[in-house]
């Protein structure tokens, strides 16, 4: 299989991160090629749209038409972001990438930023990386001393400046309007839309924000043509992609896969589950993404549109693996504390929506349970969900309610015996 | 145009129209916290959600434009099933203390909830508290009542210029406040109470003092500055409680500034009179209104008869009524005194001949948000006329320049490029500007200077606008004749902006010693207000005004009172009177009189009283009848104020008549400023907001002591020490505290008018030197 072949191919070299690694394998080619050889910036937006790279970020928007949305010839700056800001609890391939592939994810954004016209862009970094921090920094300085960003890059007249900016610790900035207020200056709170950040994005200029993932992936699709990259994966679901697996597995890591490898072979190259364990559920995509059944995640191969297809979602990518051995109330009851820490508090249903379910969940797992309350957190659910301005409420709902509907005779024996079905103890 | 469909109504509308304002124009109800028309969309409280056809969400309609052929649906299933859970999110951390809250009866929440929730919550865990903070004197907090619509942070950045508020903390630790404690400055706080749609911000006067549904509302009008903002006075029985803004959008929109908002509560001054006051062997008594007057109009005639009329002299406050003005002159002319005037804080007056028929803005105030430059001479609108100074701010936030000119840095809340005046400089500085519209100033010309020339050449008939602040200068006149050059260079259009709520009254009713009712010139024409001080008057009739704070040079118009042989002050304060008068008449006062007022655009607008006057006190214009008619004079015999407003406006005709057209202007020679003192400082001051007139002096929510300010430079090099200084010119000395403030230029000193601990140093401009003082202040004459 095709491991580890893209975005983080160069993981096992020493020194990776240099400039000098990098361009010893090839890279920096592909902006030598766009730039030297005047390739067309729709050029290479059309080699982006065939490849069928999609958003790696969560919401799995096709790349190459995000980039067609920039709007051409508008006076002012564009803007071109990446979203660093890897929060989702279980995700944490954007920072392996920055650690040891950083000019792949430089290279990506400056051929982003010529195909689309962006003059400026920034890496929103989360402020808890400090070492991804120091190492891009460091990359940026190295691309800067090698002529490839700042002013006339390679000689051509294409300049790019591209930032780094270090977020301040929420998870809600990884929402992308929400990110750009926060690069503004601003609370962290995402904007209503439209518009969209393509024609109103970052100080109100045209901007295009992706995943470092997503960038990372281009340099290889320039070099080697989107349809290679297509035909790592499935139609419509191109390309390779990094899985953060987690939880109980015996050799928990970020696995680049092909797009449609299925969930079997990568919990078995995650070393499988502990000897004698049973798989009881998968968060396939990141906390905000609804549980799958152990069984039913068994049958399930790791690409956009199968995992839509058994309830829940691709996400990011972070596969949060469950054995029997831990309490589903439990596990939720921290999951809606992670929601209702994490909400910004602007719209009505997420600020006090988040909170109510908690304290439901809370007084679940504490023994506190009423009959009542499985019909009141699916009700409460419903109350919040595709009523607010962003996903961060429907991806606090989401756990809640799979875990009601899939594992309901968990919740019912805590109520009942005012304790853990699998602790076997009192609560 | 796209065609949409809400409840089965159909409706064509402009593109981008939002579907809360196409179901407004049908007249369709969408319940709403968050949205507000004069503020940006938030889109938070989710609130409006409806059901469009084809969305697979409610979406919010107050940020949602319309599509062609869109189907809305407000009041179906899928519309209420969102309402009622939003609803029920909204009210899971609400106190429910409706019955204790001030908001009561006025509430948006409180209405909605009756309107469309679901009477069962199934919410049954605790509810949150949260603390409030203090935020100064005029807005009472109750944040746990908050709904975190964000409209009064909004309000703070798009409307009132500075964001005070602010959302600090996540989810639903969300809170609204101020991040680090301080009071909120804003000169528009108030409306941030209105637009609470609960009871988190509330009047912190009015607290607890009614329930909203007991109260009487009584269309009114703002009398603290020239924009003539049109209020709802409210009252319970013969108490004013509340004064809140009513919607005219060609004036004040639905805003009014805290002053307006807020002076009422001076009318709760102890001094307030309300029985006629006489003085015998100097203790003061109470009278009856016969007594009181008898002795009124005996000491008058007395005056006239010992040293004949032009010994006589009236002033009265521009806050007055264009009928009270109008039979105000007509008294004091009818005696035979040509000396009236309302123009207490001016000092320079050989322009008089030149001046417009009365101070017009020249355009109307909504047009000023069109203005692509403004030229501000001696301007600072923000504190003078607020809600005019919002179409400015307007204007310059749709791509509008502002450009001031003044003796120091104004804090604007909005960009303006400011020409600051060195000491005493102020009509060199027009000069050195028309030196560079000319063509004339040479290399050597400030580079500021010419980029605001070429600015102003640049621009197709920009605007000037005269400050109240440029005519109390000494030097005024010269520097109103170098604005005229100015706008005749720059191909410029000249309007004022009036000081006071009937400014334009006060001069159209002929309360100016050189002009008649409608402007025509007077035969006899009399001293202006400054020069009666050392004119050697024998009586005096002031009506509405206290001279010693009132006027430039407080003191000796003090002293000239005092020296009179008889004073009659028409008042509603007794303070300031009892220092001179012999008789205290006493008066309406805000709220409890009727009449009309012209604002600065020329706009005439009526009031009427929304509450009794107190005891004996009378409409001014009723005794202004009495004393007319006691003294036999023609022309005041009136049952009804309808009568004397018919009078008043077949006098004034058409507004101009007789008086020179403004462009033609005496050739002045400039008197020098002062000269400087020692250490070469100058004072300036001006009127601060709140220190304006009588009432407002009094309102005891918007105090705000005197301080003096000076360049953190200036006291360095002074050497100045500690938190105190004193302040001397040749009147007199004050020991104030001393603020630093970047604004103030070098080689001047700020200390504000209006305050009788000032007013000892007579008039602004003056020669003055600073040391280092021991509190407290206290005032000491020479």
């Amino acid at each position: 299989m095709f491991v580890n072949g893209v975005t983080l191919q160069n993981r096992g070299l020493p020194d990776s991160h240099r400039l000098s690694v990098y361009a010893g394998t090839g890279g920096y080619d592909a902006l030598r090629r766009v730039l030297l050889d005047s390739m067309a910036p729709d050029q290479i937006i059309s080699e982006i749209k065939k490849s069928a790279l999609r958003g790696r970020g969560g919401a799995g928007f096709p790349t190459g038409l995000k980039w067609s949305f920039m709007p051409k010839g508008v006076t002012g700056t564009k803007y071109l972001l990446c979203n660093a800001d890897e929060g989702e609890p279980g995700t944490c391939k954007d920072r392996d990438i920055m650690r040891y592939e950083p000019h792949r994810l430089i290279e990506g954004m400056i051929i982003g930023a010529y195909a689309m016209g962006a003059r400026t862009g920034y890496i929103f970094i989360r402020g808890e990386f400090v070492e991804p921090i120091h190492i891009v920094e460091a990359a940026l300085e190295e691309a800067y001393a090698k002529g490839y960003l700042g002013q006339n890059i390679l000689g051509t007249d294409f300049s790019f400046d591209l930032y780094v900016h270090r977020g301040a610790g929420a998870y809600i900035c990884g929402e992308e309007t929400a990110l750009m207020e926060a690069l503004e200056g601003k609370k962290g709170q995402p904007r209503f839309k439209p518009p969209f950040p393509a024609s109103y994005g970052l100080y109100g200029q045209p901007t295009t924000i992706n995943n470092v993932e997503t960038f990372a992936s281009v340099p290889s699709i320039i070099a080697k043509s989107g349809e290679w990259f297509l035909n790592l994966g499935k139609p419509n679901n191109g390309g390779t992609k990094i899985f953060s697996v987690t939880g109980h597995v015996q050799r928990p890591g970020n696995y680049e896969v092909p797009m449609g490898t299925p969930f079997k072979e990568l919990l078995e190259m995650a070393g499988g589950l502990r000897p004698g364990r049973q798989l009881k559920a998968v968060i396939p995509g990141g906390t905000s993404t609804p549980m799958v059944g152990g069984e039913a995640m068994m049958a399930v191969a790791m690409d956009y549109d199968s995992i839509a297809k058994s309830g829940s979602a691709l996400g990011a990518g972070s596969v949060i693996v469950i054995d029997d051995s831990v309490c589903i109330v439990r596990v939720v009851e921290r999951i809606a504390r992670f929601y209702m820490h994490e909400s910004c508090g602007q719209c009505t249903p997420c600020r006090e929506g988040m909170g109510w379910l908690w304290r439901v969940m809370h007084r679940l797992e504490n023994g506190q349970g009423r009959e009542e309350d499985l019909q009141l957190l699916l009700d409460v659910g419903s109350r919040i969900e595709g009523r607010t301005i962003c996903a961060l409420a429907d991806g606090g709902v989401a756990p809640v309610v799979s875990s009601v509907r899939l594992f309901r005779e968990e919740y019912e024996y805590h109520i009942r015996h005012k304790r853990c079905l699998v602790d076997g103890g009192a609560v | 145009m796209p065609h949409i469909e809400i409840d089965g109504q159909s409706i064509e509308v402009v593109p981008g129209t939002t579907i809360m304002e196409a179901a407004q124009a049908l007249g369709i109800y969408i319940p709403f916290f968050c949205y507000h028309p004069k503020l940006s969309v938030a889109a938070n409280c989710r609130m409006c959600l409806v059901d469009v056809e084809k969305a697979p969400k409610p979406l919010p309609a107050c940020a949602t434009p319309v599509a062609d052929g869109m189907k809305v649906a407000t009041a179906s299933r899928k519309a209420k099933m969102a309402q009622q859970g939003v609803l029920e999110f909204l009210l899971i951390n609400h106190p429910l203390d409706c019955p204790v809250c001030d908001q009561g009866g006025e509430c948006p929440l409180q209405d909605i909830t009756m309107g469309f929730a679901n009477p069962h919550s199934q919410y049954a865990e605790e509810k949150r508290v949260v603390q409030d903070p203090n935020i100064g004197p005029l807005i009472a907090t109750e944040m746990t009542r908050c709904i975190q619509c964000t409209r009064c942070v909004r309000f703070g950045q798009e409307i009132g210029g500075i964001m005070e508020l602010g959302a600090t903390g996540r989810g639903e630790h969300m809170a609204i406040g101020t991040y680090v404690a301080k009071a909120v400055q804003s000169e528009l706080s108030g409306n941030m109470i209105d637009l609470c749609p609960v009871g988190a911000l509330t009047s912190k006067p009015f607290r607890f003092k009614a329930r909203s549904w007991e109260l009487k509302h009584t269309p009114g009008l703002c009398p603290h500055c020239s924009t003539g903002c049109n209020t709802d006075v409210q009252s319970l029985g013969r108490e004013v409680l509340r004064v809140l803004p009513r919607a005219n959008q060609a004036v004040n929109e639905e805003w009014i500034c805290d002053k307006g908002r807020y002076a009422y509560t001076g009318l709760q001054a102890e001094d307030r009179v309300t029985r006629p006051l006489l003085r015998v062997d100097g203790v003061w008594r109470e009278a009856s209104w016969a007594e009181a007057l008898d002795v009124a109009l005996s000491g008058l005639e007395q005056v006239i008869a010992r040293h004949g009329a032009e010994r006589l002299a009236g002033l009265i406050s521009a806050q007055s009524g264009n009928e009270e003005l109008f039979l105000f002159q007509a008294l004091l002319r009818g005696m035979g005194s040509p000396h009236v005037d309302h123009r207490l804080r001016q000092q320079d007056f050989r322009a008089d001949a030149a001046m417009p028929v009365y101070p017009a803005l020249n355009m109307a105030l909504e047009d000023l948000e069109r203005e692509p430059l403004i030229l501000l001479c001696h301007a600072f609108p923000r504190q003078q006329q607020p809600l005019t100074n919002h179409r400015l701010r307007k204007s310059v936030l749709q791509g509008g320049k502002v450009i001031a000119i003044d003796s120091l840095r104004q804090d604007f809340n909005y960009p303006v490029t400011q020409l600051v005046a060195e000491a005493g400089a102020d009509l060199a500085l027009y000069a050195a500007l028309c030196s560079h519209l000319s063509g004339h100033a040479g290399k050597t010309g400030v580079e500021s200077l010419a980029d605001v020339a070429s600015d102003l050449l640049a621009a197709d008939n920009p605007l000037i606008l005269i400050g109240s602040a440029l005519l109390h200068h000494p030097q005024a006149a010269a520097m109103i004749a170098q604005i005229e050059s100015l706008a005749g260079l720059a191909g410029a259009r000249v309007g004022w902006l009036a000081q006071d709520a009937n400014s334009a009254g006060a001069w159209l009713s002929g309360c100016v010693p050189h002009r008649l009712p409608g402007g025509h010139r007077a035969q006899t024409i009399g001293l202006p207000a400054d020069a009666l001080w050392d004119a050697d008057m024998r009586g005096f009739i002031l009506l509405g005004t206290e001279p010693g704070v009132d006027a430039m040079r407080g003191v000796a118009a003090l002293a000239a009172l005092q020296k009179a042989e008889f004073v009659l002050s028409i008042a509603q304060f007794a303070g300031e009177a009892k220092q001179y008068a012999d008789v205290i008449l006493p008066m309406a006062a805000f709220a409890e009189g009727a009449g009309s007022f012209i604002n600065n655009e020329g706009r005439l607008q009526t009031f009427r009283a929304a509450v009794k006057t107190p005891e004996e006190a009378r409409p001014a214009w009723k005794i202004l009848r009495v004393l007319g008619d006691g003294l036999n004079l023609p022309g005041f015999q009136f049952n009804e104020l309808s009568e004397v407003t018919a009078t008043w406006q077949r006098e004034i005709g058409e507004y101009a008549l007789d008086v020179p057209p403004f462009r033609t202007f005496p050739v002045l020679e400039p008197v020098p400023v002062s000269p400087h003192a020692d250490d070469g400082l100058r004072r300036l001051g001006d009127w601060p907001l709140f220190r304006g007139d009588p009432l407002v002096r009094r309102a005891i929510p918007l105090t705000q002591p005197a301080v003096v300010k000076m360049h953190p430079d200036q006291v360095r090099a002074l050497a100045l020490q500690g938190d105190f200084v004193e302040i001397s010119t040749s009147g007199g000395k004050v020991c104030l505290p001393l603020v630093a403030d970047a604004g103030i230029p070098m080689g001047t000193v700020w200390v504000p008018m209006g305050y009788a601990e000032t007013a000892i140093l007579g008039a602004a401009y003056a020669a003055c030197s600073v040391s280092t003082a021991t509190p407290p202040a206290t005032a000491t004459g020479t």
